[in-house]
């Protein structure tokens, strides 16, 4: 899309975030029990009710293949809720799935309805494992761009988290930090190498 | 070469791991087709003979008697030529089967593959697709040309790949699914070391961090 659609989204987005981060704050104050336990927690203390955080994608250069994004989902409320879909501007059609490894070691992937998120507990969606599933890419997802995904919930309100679109490479390194990952993946081809 | 440290576990490992599936016949997922099936027995056969240990190790599984890897019979490039493992000695290469249609498993292998290649650049890969359908050279000439240098796909005819998996102990399956991105391969993920002189050395199980195959590569 335009450039300045997509910044007016992610600005419209941005607001959203704020706006529903504020109404957050203010509806958990009477239900969000503060005690002792609650302390050891920083996160607890920070987000009431439902926060996202740690969200990534893969760069993606053919929009017919799906994409998957990753993040942990923290309920900060007494009662267990769940992830029950999404909705992305980046894809026509988002599907929560599931990757696990059957009993003869091969790694199967299968379409589930939610991802349980307990109360006071983590949801971890995580390479292996539970993914969001981007379908039919509307664009493709270059590294250091962001796209936009809409969390809807069991119990929570929808929340829209910004998903930045991660570089090709190793999970130990998603920062870039560790290994030198100079690959240049804004070329879109490169010299295959000579097959005669 | 230097041997490699600490055989005795992996040995154990070894051992333990192949009693165990001599006497268990996995039963069929419900997701296995009859032919999937049937692959069980040559299976597990090839796997005692190429001395492989069986898929779906938790943990990296050295070769106590490197044997040369199999080849990858029948198999194509991209281009449409015949593929040939023994070009790739002289280089440590990673193969490892999977799909481009896999949004999460395989994708997150090719993520350690660009750690690896990063820390050992010498290392090359390839990726066995399991999936002609989808994946027809073709398509495969269209993916590899974002993908990093080192990284090559091969495709074949169905017999052929089924053939190739069966030398390393891999099992894949179509599943049909409701979901709107289609079918899925249910498949084997670990990633194979062979070395420069076409030896297959370790088997890594799905997940294994990419500092960790660079020091064994770095090791050879």
């Amino acid at each position: 899309m335009p450039r300045s659609t997509r910044m007016t989204l992610i600005a419209g987005a941005a607001v959203a975030v704020a706006i529903s981060l504020a109404l957050g704050s203010v509806a958990a104050q009477d239900d969000d029990t503060m005690d002792d336990s609650d302390a050891m927690d920083p996160m607890e203390q920070m987000e009431p009710g439902i926060s996202v955080r740690d969200a990534w994608t893969r760069e993606s250069m053919m929009v017919d293949l799906a994409g998957a994004a990753y993040m942990v989902i923290h309920n900060n409320t007494d009662a267990d809720d769940a992830l029950v879909g999404a909705t992305s501007s980046a894809a026509n059609v988002v599907e929560i799935h599931q990757s696990s490894m059957d009993e003869e070691g091969a790694m199967a992937m299968a379409q589930v309805q939610e991802v349980p998120i307990p109360a006071h507990a983590d949801a971890v969606l995580e390479p292996g494992g539970y993914h969001i599933m981007l379908i039919e890419l509307a664009e493709p997802l270059g590294q250091g761009q962001e796209i936009e995904v809409t969390l809807e919930f069991a119990t929570a309100e929808p929340q829209t988290v910004m998903v930045p679109v991660q570089a090709t490479g190793p999970m130990g390194d998603m920062d870039g930090d560790d290994m030198d990952l100079d690959h240049d993946m804004d070329e879109m081809g490169h010299d295959d190498e000579d097959d005669s | 070469m230097r041997p490699i440290k600490q055989l005795t576990l992996p040995l154990a490992l070894v051992l333990v791991v192949a009693a165990c599936t001599a006497d268990n016949e996995p039963t069929a997922t419900p997701a296995q087709t009859p032919a999937a099936t049937a692959s069980v027995s040559p299976t597990l056969e090839a796997a005692a003979t190429t001395g492989l240990p069986a898929a779906g190790a938790l943990a990296p599984v050295v070769a106590t008697d490197p044997r040369p890897a199999p080849e990858l019979v029948d198999l194509i490039n991209p281009d449409g030529s015949a593929f040939d493992l023994t070009a790739y000695a002289g280089n440590p290469t990673l193969l490892f089967f999977g799909y481009t249609h896999c949004p999460d498993v395989c994708p997150a292998t090719i993520g350690e593959l660009y750690g690896v290649f990063e820390e050992a650049p010498q290392t090359q890969a390839v990726f066995v697709s399991v999936d002609p359908e989808r994946d027809t050279p073709e398509f495969l000439t269209e993916w590899t040309q974002y993908m990093h240098d080192n990284f090559d796909a091969v495709t074949g005819t169905p017999g052929a790949i089924r053939r190739a998996a069966d030398d390393y102990g891999v099992k894949y399956a179509r599943v049909e699914t409701t979901s709107t991105a289609g079918y899925t391969m249910s498949h084997t993920a670990d990633l194979y070391l062979i070395d420069e002189d076409g030896q297959l050395l370790i088997t890594y199980p799905f997940g294994t961090p990419a500092a960790e195959i660079a020091a064994d590569i770095d090791r050879l």
